[in-house]
């Protein structure tokens, strides 16, 4: 197969006639998306055999503009949803693709029940650091350099460890920017058994993250990249965002 | 090996992740808008590029695509 031939066919997973997305302008959703195709193209997936499982919010405008099979679980019942399709048809690659709503606020405790069920699902869980309906409150994964109206502060959720101890075979967290290695690890994570989870930190770009610092792509870019951080992480105990001079991105957790 | 970078002008939304990530400049920002009213991309200096692939993978809205043909000789 030569490279034109699968270049040319990421075309099969979108939509037609549905561009430009609903998306803001340089969103990492997009790229996000991007990675999974190139994820499945890597792997030799057929769009006809995936289905995507979303739930409220951005991330839920994902059926969109995918021509793979997909679907709206309601807010927290995505994990489930995702769950029970995978049950119903064992041959589907089902992608359960949550934002921060309706995987940890509402919807937190379906990663263990689905873990324990060994369900084969890949999770790909946008993180983009707000949860946009009560934007000055606190919620599971506010990182600790955002305070609420108050002033207040609380640690936050730690994703990757509480992927683990729920027993998923497989645990990542990248960035955007980190395009690559994200469909690197998106096509690692479909070929292992179980649950794998892949936590994608991508700052809100319209509500301030930081104190309103990030206003642009680029400026969000220089953000991934002063803070990326990739020394050697022996355990996933201090992987959440509560110092805000670095995101620790990496694989955690692989077990084939 | 011939390289073609495709723009899709009515896909893009101007955010500039492509014309940022461009290592060798080969994409730069344009006076030129589109239908919506985005300040698009342009390919400045096409001999450049070197195929990373990373504007087509890091663009939200697919509308970079880069496509190598083999030239016969």
């Amino acid at each position: 197969m030569t490279m034109t031939e699968t270049r040319a066919t990421t075309d099969q997973f979108l939509k037609e006639g549905v561009f430009p997305t609903v998306w803001c302008p340089g969103c990492g959703i997009g790229t996000v998306l991007s990675s999974l195709i190139e994820a499945a193209k890597s792997g030799r997936i057929e769009p006809s055999r995936i289905l995507i499982v979303t739930g409220v919010g951005c991330t839920g405008k994902l059926p969109d503009c995918v021509a793979m099979n997909s679907m709206s679980a309601d807010d927290g019942f995505v994990l489930r949803a995702a769950a029970e399709q995978k049950k119903k048809s064992p041959k589907m690659r089902v992608v359960a693709f949550t934002g921060n709503a309706d995987f940890m606020l509402s919807g937190g405790r379906d990663l263990n029940e689905v873990a324990a069920e060994d369900c084969d699902l890949l999770v790909v869980h946008v993180n983009n650091l707000i949860y946009a309906v009560g934007e000055d409150h606190l919620h599971p994964i506010t990182p600790f350099m955002r305070p609420d109206w108050s002033g207040r502060h609380e640690i936050p959720f730690n994703l990757p460890h509480l992927a683990r101890i729920s027993g998923a075979r497989y645990v990542a967290r990248w960035t955007p920017l980190r395009a690559g290695w994200l469909k690197h690890s998106l096509a690692e994570g479909w070929s292992r058994p179980g649950v794998a989870f892949v936590e994608v930190i991508s700052p809100c770009l319209i509500f301030d993250v930081n104190s309103g610092k990030i206003r642009d792509t680029v400026e969000r870019m220089e953000f991934y990249a002063r803070r990326e951080d990739f020394s050697g992480i022996e355990s996933t105990k201090k992987l959440d965002l509560r110092y805000p001079g670095k995101i620790i991105i990496g694989k955690f957790v692989d077990f084939e | 090996m011939k390289i073609e970078i495709r723009i899709r002008k009515e896909r893009c939304k101007g955010c500039g992740i492509c014309v940022a990530v461009c290592k060798t400049a080969v994409l730069e920002f344009t006076e030129e808008l589109n239908s919506a009213g985005h300040q698009l991309p342009g390919i400045a200096s096409p001999e450049k590029c070197v195929n990373c692939g990373l504007c087509e993978m890091l663009c939200p809205d697919f509308a970079i695509r880069i496509i190598v043909s083999e030239e016969k000789e």
